[in-house]
Parts: structure tokens; sequence; C-alpha cells
């Protein structure tokens, strides 16, 4: 009813931004603590530490149980 | 840690806090402020220009320029005269830019009286001033009673007057800058809410030698102070948000000239047309040997407007029927003392009579003079509203 439109027949030029204001395509970052590859804020260095842990104790743990053990595997009949 | 910054919403163009067009909302919740703009303090001088900051408050709707002062007048008076330039265009132009927009406003003094005129509640009915040859013109003036064009005791200064007398004429001028369309809805009006941009109010005043002839044995002392008041919306909060009327346009009203006019039928194409632009008015006026031409059938032939080819959707036989259209409009006569003409498309129904600039191409006036003007000069103002993104 009191748009721009409504009351002069004038319609916004492309792209619309009647009705309800944008925000703008690009959001406020900020880059003044960038994280270092090897810095344990890094998510990736946890994820390491924690497969090289994982693998190692595997590792351990095998060479005790599988020493007289055969292990094998069927399919069908 | 990163942080991401708070949305940031665009605004005619500038960056401005999380705000929300929502007209339903805003008209109940906001308050009209007026304050000044610019305090009362002496102009910097005829001639020169007067630049004001405008504070950044809220949405703008109109500004109130009021001029005024004492023109002294000594020695022997013989050989001072006003022109015809006197007074309204004592503003030779003011200017006001806003949110990237250059120049939203730019006309003389002239125009902005004549689009006042224009306005409901405002007409010159019954007020007397001196114009020319006549002491007492009450009618088509374009002043209103608190006008003071130049007043001594009984004498008065006015355009084309011959100065009676020494002594103190006192002045007061004011002029209505609307910076909205709309007073009603606002419609084009400036978010001022932001520093992202400068406000600006340029007042340029015309020299004194375009305004008036000082006598060989007269003197003359300019006494003239100016200020500004603005009227201010402010931008309520409602249920957490703030809100704000339509701003996705801007009002402009500016002004040209040409010299390249003469004797017959003369087009005289519209500048600054384009897409996303509705005309809403177009005035104009034609100067021969320094004095404006009435608007009449002695005159003017033809008036009207034009577009593409030849297409001509409006066309007055003559410079009186114009006249008289435009008195039945504003309820005052621009036409017979000032000779201001006007082609209006908004005072009746916007929606159904703007010109939508997008599809007329080669817009133009239509002027036939009947007569061969002497130095002429044809002057015009275009009242637009166009989309905010657009360039002015």
């Amino acid at each position: 009813m009191w748009s721009v439109t409504d009351q002069i027949g004038l319609r916004p030029i492309a792209p619309a931004t009647s009705g309800v204001a944008q925000p703008t395509q690009n959001a406020a970052f900020t880059d003044d603590d960038t994280i270092g590859p090897f810095s344990i804020n890094n998510p990736l260095v946890w994820l390491g530490i924690f497969a090289l842990i994982t693998v190692g104790a595997a590792s351990a743990a095998g060479s005790v149980r599988l020493g007289k053990v055969s292990v094998s595997a069927s399919a069908g009949k | 840690m990163s942080q991401v910054g708070q949305p940031i919403s665009v605004l005619q163009g500038v960056q401005a806090q999380n705000v929300v067009m929502d007209p339903a909302r805003f008209y109940p919740a906001t308050r009209r402020l007026r304050f000044p703009m610019k305090s009362k303090s002496a102009i910097t001088g005829l001639g020169s220009t007067d630049s004001t900051t405008l504070k950044q408050t809220g949405i703008i709707a109109a500004l109130d320029v009021r001029i005024s002062g004492t023109l002294v007048w000594g020695g022997t008076i013989t050989g001072s005269s006003m022109s015809w330039r006197w007074p309204l265009e004592l503003i030779k132009a003011l200017r006001v830019s806003a949110n990237g927009q250059a120049n939203l406003i730019n006309v003389s003094g002239l125009w902005l009286k004549s689009l006042q005129m224009t306005q409901e509640r405002t007409n010159d009915r019954g007020v007397s001033k001196a114009m020319g040859a006549v002491t007492a013109v009450t009618q088509g003036t374009l002043a209103q009673n608190c006008d003071d064009w130049g007043t001594s005791g009984a004498n008065q200064l006015g355009p084309g007057v011959t100065v009676p007398a020494v002594g103190t004429y006192t002045v007061d001028l004011k002029f209505r800058v609307p910076i909205a369309f709309d007073q009603r809805t606002l419609l084009g009006a400036v978010f001022a809410q932001t520093a992202q941009t400068n406000l600006t109010c340029d007042i340029d005043y015309e020299s004194q030698a375009n305004l008036l002839t000082v006598g060989g044995a007269a003197t003359l002392a300019v006494n003239l102070n100016s200020e500004i008041s603005g009227v201010v919306y402010t931008i309520p909060s409602v249920g957490g948000q703030f809100v704000v009327p339509d701003l996705s346009a801007f009002h402009q009203f500016v002004s040209s000239s040409t010299n390249a006019v003469a004797q017959n039928e003369n087009e005289i194409i519209l500048p600054g047309t384009g897409i996303g632009r509705q005309l809403m008015r177009v005035f104009f006026q034609t100067w021969s040997s320094s004095a404006p031409l009435a608007v009449n059938e002695t005159n003017y032939g033809n008036l009207g407007w034009r577009y593409g080819g030849n297409d001509t959707p409006e066309i007055y036989s003559n410079g009186s029927l114009l006249r008289h259209v435009n008195e039945d409009a504003f309820g005052v006569d621009i036409g017979g003392q000032w000779g201001v003409g006007c082609h209006d498309f908004c005072v009746d129904w916007a929606l159904r009579d703007a010109v939508d600039e997008g599809s007329t191409s080669d817009l133009r006036l239509v002027a036939t003079l009947q007569s061969a003007p002497t130095t002429p000069s044809f002057k015009y103002a275009q009242q637009t509203v166009f989309a905010a993104p657009v360039g002015a």
C-alpha cells in the first residue's frame, strides 16, 4: 500500500531491494588471527594425533594376538 | 578465532544497520523531529557558496532555508534598480547531495518557490508585492505573507523595481527544499542514519551584479544571514527491529537552461532521462530582454511534451490555456507574473499520470515562441523520482 511501486508505479531496478533490506553477499569475516597448519588449534592436527594413536595401538595388539591364529573366510555354501 | 561480523544491510546504496522496510509499522512509531542543520549566521557573501554538512540522523524529509537581514542603500539612489533575479534567484543554486547521489536537488530559489506553490495548502493569494512598474501586485507573486522582498517604510524592493529611496530595507525569505517527494509517505526521503557517506547542502548565492544595479553615486551594504532547519523522522525499533518506510527511491529536482531557442517551435531535450525514472513535473520559463515572458497567448503558441519520433501526448494550443490549467491545478497563477509554466503529471494521481522515462525515449519539451526573443534563455527544471540503485 505504501510501497514506491504502489504509489507511483516505479519498479525497482534489479537487484530487487524493496521489501526487506537485503544483507550484503559478503559477510564480514575477520582474518587477524589465522591458524597455522601445525597449530594445536587446527583440528586437522588433532585428527592426525588420534589416527597415529589408534594405528599404533592396533599394531601392538595384533602382534600379541595374531601369533598362532589363522584367519579364514568363506562365501556361499 | 575468526569472527563473523553482524549482517550488513544496504539501503539507498549505503551500508546501514540491520533495518527492515516496513511502512505499516514505521508510520505509527516514528517521531517527527525539527532541528537546526545550520544555525543562523552571516552568509559568505553574494557570488559565494555556503556549504553545510547535514546531521546524519534519522530520515531527512525536508529542509527549510531562511535568508534574512537588510540591504542598506545610501548615497544618491538615482540609477539603482533590482533585476528580475531579485529576490527569488538570490539563491542561484541550492544543491543537496546524499548517499552517493550527487545533486538530488540542484535548482535556484525560483524553482523552489514554484514547486512550493504546487503543494496543497500553499498559495500567494492577496500577498502584495512590488513587481516591475507595479507597486502592488496581489496575484502570482509566488510570495507568502511572511516573505519580505525588501521593505523600508512604505518603499518596497522587488523584481524589475527601481529602488525608490535610500534606507534600510529588511529582507526575509524562506525556501522549502523537499528532500522527499511526498511529505506524507516520505517517498524519496533520504536515509541519513549512517556514517558511510556525507550529506551536504550547498547554497550558491547570485552575484550582486546579476541581482541589482547600484547607481553611480549610491552605496549598498548587504547584511544577510542564512539558516537551515531540517525535518527529520526517527527510525523506531518495533518488536526488536528497526523499521523504515520504503526508501527504495530518490527524489530529484534539477534545473537546466539553454540559449538555443528562437521564434516558432522549439524542441528542448530533457537531459538525464532513463529506465527506472518517473517524471513528475517539468517547469519552464523563457527570458527575453532580461525579464521572463508571461505565459500567455501573446508570447507562446503550442506548448507540450514529446518523445520518440513525434509522439506528442499533450499539447496546449497557446500559453494562456496552459496558464489556466496550471492555476486550476495549483491554485496559484504561476505564469502571470513570473512566467513559469508547468507540465504536471502528479497533482491528480502520480500512479496513473507520471511519465515512465523508460518507455519515452528522447523525451523533450515543445515550446513555441510567437516572437523572436532578445538574448533568450530557456530555463527548465525537472522533478523526478528514480529507483535508488540507479545513478543520478
